[in-house]
């Protein structure tokens, strides 16, 4: 169910694709607040409510997490899994952003339970369908 | 001889001396009437039947000859002028014995018509016989002389001398031209006062043309000589002298046994030496084959032995005595069971049947007793022996020891199994057991052992046969050789009691029950990887043949183990770079990935910042700057494909493959209904019914949908791609064609097409990477397929890819 204060959590190290994203939700018309944490480590951090994050006013648990795979210090692979395994993928859609079209990865991906994954760069219809039908 | 119209009294007297001289010889000689009536026969006839003369002249031939039919068709023969020779012939001697003779016969003729009989009869139980004869003829001929000197007195008192001496000159112009020896008579001055008509025969001078001349004519100059001094010895001392003397008259070369004796006159004074000379060329010649014949048989390394047909041995040559241990006074006379194992006791029987029915046995292998009741094994052949009559009489046995035969034949054996074994396996204990046996084998011992040089060059004991450990504890580590020595000799201790080293070392050796010892080094290419002992019971003599044997056993080992090590070490070497190439491959996988992640996200900011100044910017923007920012987009976008497709290359080239049954024409149908450019209104495919192929389904999708974006691609602007596809059976495989309406390639362009990054034309005019048909060769060829195109470079191109296709299917159709 997605309200208009649902947070969007960005996990990119790459501040080029954090433009593109966000430039593509803004194409898409898409306003939900959009929280950005450009690395592994961070992403749980956030997730966890820890190192700074403790304060859901400020870093409310979000409802859409655009993951990337290739991450400093913990692997998207890593993020999903702690994910996963603290029983988030019920209250949140994770969806995996990947330069990597190859076959492999994407079903990687969706058995560690991501909902989706899109290929750089998001295409304003591609998030469309993925918020606005979800 | 004269003609007797000029007979002279002179002549007369000649002929007479002959005849007693005739009488005198010491050939037998007699004449038969036409009804075998014997009618005359001389001195040495009678001596060598043992008869009277009334005994014997007057009686038929028939009663003296064994085989009485025989001597009948004989005279027959001869009554019809046939001249015999060497017609062998028994006469029964007055003691009752039996001699062998040979018999020259021919007719004498009178006015015509047939006489007698003139037959010499040689005896042949031996030459001795002949000497015995000579001896006593010797002594008897003065008396015969004189009787025959009373008989010719006789004969003139009854006036009937013409008649008589013209008788008895005629009987003599007979018997000297019929006679089958050379007779002759020569003055003091050694020429020829006569000579008969055998002569001419052997020779081929006429008689006449001999007469008053000397040998010295007619034969070279040192026989001549010899002959005279015959003749002078026979002149001076008066006595018969028996000689051989050999003529040689161009090629001929004949062995003469001549008989010499003087010729006296009436006062007694000798006038001239006569003589009968016998060819005996061919009984020396058949003489001599028969010594040979003997003198081979006795210095045969095998047993001859002859047995009659009970059993009974006969003949025992030295061979036999070699090989059975008994000697020939042993053995001859006593059954030949005596050689036969008691359970072998049919075969003779079984033998002789054989032989009985005239069969030869030839190879038969068999067993048999020593006289010190050792087993040999011996090789038979065994044939049957016949009498004169052509009846079998015994058996003569030759036997061949064959136990080195045997031995050799087992340590062959031996060898070529050992090196059946090393060729067929790698396994070194079941090689050393070969070898062990081997090495047994050929040294008939049952200790042997293998040592193999340990990574320290200690050589160890690997494998042993009858060792005890005691033993094996004590003498491991020691080795005859330097571990670094290039070119170890082996070591052959023919009796430890000899011996000389280390006295602990070699009381452990007694004390195992070892006479004698060989080391033989294993070695491989100046190596020394270990060594092979062989350990006989009581002291050895090790030959060269042995040595070699052995040497050939220690080089299969030597190659045997090397070839171990050396495998071994191969497998390490494989590991090791297995090990590398998986290191080589998850580095590649890592390289694939960062590629794909990495190296696109730069393009991907490129494209999207130019596409944001165009979009943002767009009224400020000059036309000649959103033309450039276009461009940059554009060439990411193009850096960014090529990325996807390297990769997907790469993918391709390394993805593990597994073949399923791909039902190619549903295949094709998804891949054209994936993509709209293949579809109506942009494209027309027609698609035929499709044969299906073994394939990996992404590799065959890449591909096939590679070379269909192929074909509409290529086409000449404002042109509907036109595609025809269907397959084609070629033997086991499969062939897929794609047929477009193209723009072709060009026969000499054609082979670069495959090519990573090769582009025929220019990316102006046809957007595309370069890669595209690469992708399809490398998926084909890991699919165990092929891939290729036909074109003329103007009427479109025909591409094909090549699988293995289903039997089933070829079956059903």
């Amino acid at each position: 169910m997605t309200t208009s204060s649902t947070t969007i959590l960005l996990v990119e190290d790459n501040e080029d694709d954090v433009f593109i994203m966000k430039r593509a939700l803004k194409k898409a018309g898409i306003v939900l607040p959009l929280q950005v944490v450009t690395d592994g480590q961070q992403a749980l951090d956030y997730l966890g409510g820890k190192n700074g994050f403790a304060d859901r006013s400020q870093f409310p648990l979000p409802g859409f997490v655009f993951l990337d795979l290739k991450l400093p210090n913990i692997h998207g692979f890593d993020v999903l899994a702690w994910i996963r395994e603290h029983g988030l993928l019920e209250s949140m859609r994770v969806i995996v952003l990947s330069s990597s079209a190859e076959t492999k990865d994407v079903e990687k991906a969706l058995s560690f339970g991501a909902h989706a994954y899109v290929v750089k760069p998001p295409e304003p219809t591609q998030l469309i369908s993925l918020i606005k039908n979800s | 001889m004269q003609p007797l119209a000029n007979a002279k009294i002179e002549t007369a007297q000649e002929s007479d001396l002959l005849l007693r001289s005739l009488e005198t010889a010491v050939m037998a000689i007699h004449t038969v009437s036409a009804d075998g009536t014997i009618l005359w026969a001389n001195a040495a006839e009678l001596l060598l039947l043992g008869y009277d003369r009334a005994e014997y002249i007057g009686r038929s031939i028939v009663d003296f000859h064994v085989d009485r039919a025989a001597i009948g068709e004989l005279l027959q023969r001869i009554i019809r002028g046939e001249k015999i020779r060497d017609h062998e012939a028994q006469l029964k001697c007055r003691d009752g014995t039996v001699k062998t003779v040979l018999i020259d016969s021919s007719g004498a003729y009178r006015e015509g018509q047939f006489w007698h009989t003139l037959c010499f009869t040689r005896d042949i139980t031996g030459r001795k016989m002949a000497d015995v004869q000579l001896r006593q003829q010797a002594s008897e001929a003065s008396g015969h002389a004189q009787l025959y000197q009373a008989s010719q007195t006789e004969l003139t008192a009854q006036k009937h001398a013409t008649e008589a001496l013209l008788e008895s000159q005629a009987r003599f112009q007979a018997f000297l031209d019929n006679s089958a020896a050379v007779i002759y008579a020569k003055d003091l001055d050694g020429k020829y006062l006569f000579i008969n008509g055998w002569y001419e025969k052997l020779f081929g001078v006429k008689s006449a043309d001999l007469l008053g001349k000397t040998d010295f004519d007619f034969f070279p100059k040192e026989q001549a000589e010899i002959f005279r001094e015959n003749d002078l010895h026979v002149i001076r001392t008066g006595k018969s002298l028996e000689v051989e003397e050999i003529a040689r008259k161009g090629a001929v070369r004949l062995t003469f046994l001549s008989i010499k004796f003087p010729l006296h006159r009436s006062d007694g004074t000798i006038y001239a030496s006569a003589g009968i000379s016998t060819d005996i060329t061919t009984r020396i010649q058949g003489e001599e084959a028969s010594r040979r014949l003997a003198a081979l048989v006795e210095s045969s390394d095998d047993a001859i032995i002859g047995k009659d047909l009970n059993g009974i041995i006969t003949s025992w040559n030295k061979g036999a005595e070699r090989i059975f241990g008994y000697k020939a006074q042993e053995m001859i006379g006593t059954t030949i069971m005596r050689l036969i194992p008691t359970e072998r006791s049919d075969e003779e029987t079984a033998i002789l049947s054989r032989i009985r029915r005239g069969e030869r046995i030839e190879h038969y292998e068999t067993v048999r007793r020593r006289k010190n009741g050792s087993l040999v094994e011996i090789a038979l052949t065994v044939s049957p022996i016949k009498d004169v009559q052509g009846r079998i009489v015994g058996a003569s046995k030759i036997g061949r020891d064959i136990t080195d035969r045997r031995r050799l034949e087992n340590e062959q054996r031996a060898v070529y199994e050992l090196l059946t074994t090393v060729n067929r396996t790698t396994n070194l204990r079941a090689i050393f057991e070969e070898s062990l046996k081997c090495i047994c084998t050929c040294q008939r011992v049952d200790r042997a052992s293998i040592l193999i040089s340990d990574s320290r060059g200690i050589l160890r004991f690997e494998a042993w046969r009858g060792l005890s450990d005691t033993y094996r504890a004590a003498v491991e580590g020691h080795s005859p050789w330097a571990r670094d020595d290039p070119a170890p000799a082996p070591i052959f201790v023919e009796d430890i009691d000899k011996a000389r080293f280390d006295d602990a070392l070699k009381a452990v050796v007694v004390a195992e029950g070892i006479g004698a010892l060989a080391f033989l080094p294993l070695v491989y290419e100046k190596r020394l990887l270990g060594k092979f002992m062989i350990c006989h019971e009581k002291p050895h003599i090790f030959v060269n043949s042995e040595i070699r044997l052995l040497q050939t056993i220690a080089l299969q080992l030597a190659f045997a183990v090397e070839r171990h090590r050396t495998s071994e070490a191969l497998e390490l070497l494989v590991d090791e770079r297995t090990s590398s190439l998986r290191e080589a491959v998850a580095q590649m996988e890592e390289f694939s990935y960062t590629v794909s992640h990495d190296l696109r996200a730069p393009l991907r900011a490129m494209r999207s910042y130019s596409q944001a100044l165009l979009e943002d910017f767009a009224p400020t923007l000059p036309e000649e700057a959103a033309h450039y920012l276009h461009r940059i987009s554009e060439n990411a976008s193009r850096l960014d494909k090529m990325i996807l497709d390297v990769l997907t290359f790469s993918r391709i080239a390394r993805a593990e493959l597994y073949l399923e049954i791909i039902p190619l024409e549903t295949f094709v149908r998804n891949i054209i209904e994936n993509y709209p450019t293949l579809q109506a209104p942009l494209a027309e495919i027609r698609l035929q019914p499709l044969l299906p192929v073994l394939g990996h389904e992404p590799s065959l999708t890449q591909a096939i949908s590679n070379l269909l974006n192929n074909a509409v691609k290529f086409v000449p602007p404002g042109v509907m791609p036109k595609i025809r596809i269907w397959t084609e059976k070629r033997g086991p495989d499969v062939r897929l064609w794609i047929e477009d309406n193209g723009i072709g390639i060009k026969p000499e362009y054609q082979h670069r097409l495959f090519s990573m990054f090769e582009r025929i034309n220019p990316t102006s005019r046809y957007e595309g990477t370069g890669v595209g048909l690469a992708i399809v060769r490398k998926a084909l060829e890991r699919m165990g397929g092929r891939a290729g195109m036909e074109s003329d470079g103007f009427n479109g191109s025909r591409f094909w890819i090549q699988l293995k296709g289903i039997e089933r299917e070829s079956a059903a159709s």
